[in-house]
């Protein structure tokens, strides 16, 4: 009876702590389910799809920045966000897709907030104009406000080398842009349409996001790179300074009293660790080379022409 | 062999008497559910504990850990410790053996009080205080593995201290002799460009 009564005091002792333990542990979560600032990374050449993925993890391509985009907007807990943008641009579509995003996000009440790295240029600045603050550093490189099609005409260069191609068409633009043939006069100006439709459609997001006249936006859009003390200068950027600063500004904005409590999405996780495709292990230079060549031949040299149907004489 | 509350009175304070009481009447059903408390009750407290902590990250990755190796250190230690106390001269059997294991992962219980009342400590000192808990938890533990396989076994203390460690010190030892087996042959590999 002794032994039996000592083991259910201790149970009940257990018991009580496990209780408390629930108590604390939830109390703690529900003080901060909205004072949270989630940071969502934006790294690299903007590219629609699903990046690198494996059994375990999925990362790179905009469809794990809009994932988080999503989550955040989920989360109660998270009472703003801070877009850490580091990078030249890419797709036009894929800077759109993302830049929807974070205007639904916002349209839910929630802050959001740009913090450039070293380039926020192009689709990165597309990004950015969609958010409700920019921070940049002074040496930040941005803006880029403009869209190019590439084209290259390797017609020279594959006669030396004796590779033709034939090519049956359902219709006389079916293989614009092929790298085999000189473009057309007509097919110039189709390309031409079309850059210029998207050139517009990104001159009204800026106008739009930085409430400026879209006159105005396109003086300063014509391609140009600036730095970040020269965008501040001309309206396209809020205030400069770094991460930090962006925190403690994003705190402000959303109204969060206190130091508030960070929250990052697609942070390296064990998993991650152990069985990741790691992004941080090639440097953002060797990502943009890479990712604008395969860019550049993909927009150059449509499917049909891959080495497969290559003939070589 | 006594009731349930019989048997963790004794272990708790005369764990000697409780693992040969257990290594003789191998009450397995009762082996099974002190186990199963004793892994899954210390996770609840794991889990807000690591959240408090502020490393909610590594939560799943510490139960995951915790729940597949308790249940394999159980049921293919007490078959490797049956094995290494058998060439030792040990008598006893593996199913007693077993049973006695299953109770040595009581102390994981008393991490959740032990946690608990870190809960009330100042921030800076969370950290030490949980790990200085975990240590004294986990060398309870050791204890009772010990006493298990000194009791179920009829071997001396330090003998069944040396058929605890024999299997890990066989794997540090595979360990060391992989490295120098790599390393030599890193280093004799031919590294021009």
């Amino acid at each position: 009876m002794y032994k039996k009564s000592v083991v259910i005091v201790i149970g009940i002792v257990i018991l009580l702590s496990l209780i408390g333990l629930a108590f604390r542990g939830g109390s703690k979560a529900k003080v901060n389910q909205t004072e949270k600032i989630a940071i969502i990374y934006v790294e690299g050449v903007i590219i629609g799809g699903r990046g690198q993925s494996n059994m375990f993890v999925e990362q790179g391509g905009t469809d794990q920045v809009i994932k988080q985009l999503h989550a955040a907007q989920e989360d109660d807990s998270v009472k703003a966000v801070i877009l850490r943008i580091n990078s030249p641009g890419g797709s036009a579509a894929a800077s759109q897709e993302v830049g929807v995003e974070i205007k639904k996000l916002r349209a839910k009440g929630k802050v959001v907030v740009t913090s450039m790295g070293d380039v926020a240029a192009s689709g990165g600045y597309w990004l950015a104009a969609c958010t409700d603050k920019i921070y940049a550093n002074s040496t930040t490189m941005t803006g880029s406000i403009g869209v190019y099609v590439p084209y290259a005409n390797w017609e020279e260069l594959y006669k030396k080398i004796g590779i033709y191609q034939e090519k049956i068409k359902s219709g006389a633009h079916k293989d614009i842009l092929s790298p085999e043939r000189p473009m057309t006069s007509e097919e110039r100006a189709i390309i031409q349409v079309m850059v210029d439709d998207i050139y517009e459609q990104f001159v009204a997001v800026v106008a739009e996001g930085r409430k400026m006249d879209a006159q105005e936006v396109r003086k300063l859009a014509d391609g140009r790179i600036y730095t970040g003390n020269q965008a501040k200068q001309l309206g396209l950027v809020d205030e400069l300074g770094n991460m930090y600063d962006a925190i403690d500004g994003t705190a402000q904005l959303a109204g969060i009293s206190g130091k508030p409590e960070i929250k990052e999405y697609g942070k390296q996780s064990p998993w991650n660790m152990l069985f990741g495709a790691n992004e941080q292990a090639s440097s953002l230079l060797e990502k943009v080379i890479f990712n604008q060549a395969r860019n550049a031949l993909n927009s150059a040299a449509p499917a049909e022409i891959s080495p497969d149907k290559w003939q070589v004489k | 062999m006594g009731s349930l509350f019989d048997t963790l009175y004794d272990i708790l304070f005369q764990p000697l008497i409780a693992m040969k009481n257990i290594g003789e009447q191998k009450p397995i059903s009762q082996a099974v559910i002190v186990f199963l408390s004793s892994i899954v009750l210390p996770i609840w407290a794991l889990y807000f504990g690591l959240k408090m902590i502020d490393m909610p990250e590594i939560v799943n990755v510490v139960i995951a850990i915790k729940v597949v190796s308790g249940i394999m250190i159980w049921v293919m230690g007490s078959a490797i410790w049956h094995l290494i106390a058998e060439f030792f001269g040990g008598r006893g059997s593996a199913v007693g053996l077993f049973a006695a294991l299953g109770f040595v992962y009581i102390p994981w219980i008393f991490i959740i009080p032990l946690w608990a009342l870190t809960t009330l400590m100042p921030t800076s000192s969370k950290v030490l205080l949980m790990t200085i808990s975990v240590l004294a938890v986990l060398l309870w533990s050791l204890y009772l593995h010990v006493i298990a396989i000194k009791e179920v076994h009829q071997l001396s203390t330090a003998t069944s201290v040396l058929v605890m460690l024999t299997p890990m010190l066989f794997v540090g030892l595979i360990c060391v002799i992989s490295f120098i087996f790599i390393g030599s042959a890193i280093t004799h590999m031919p590294m021009g460009l």
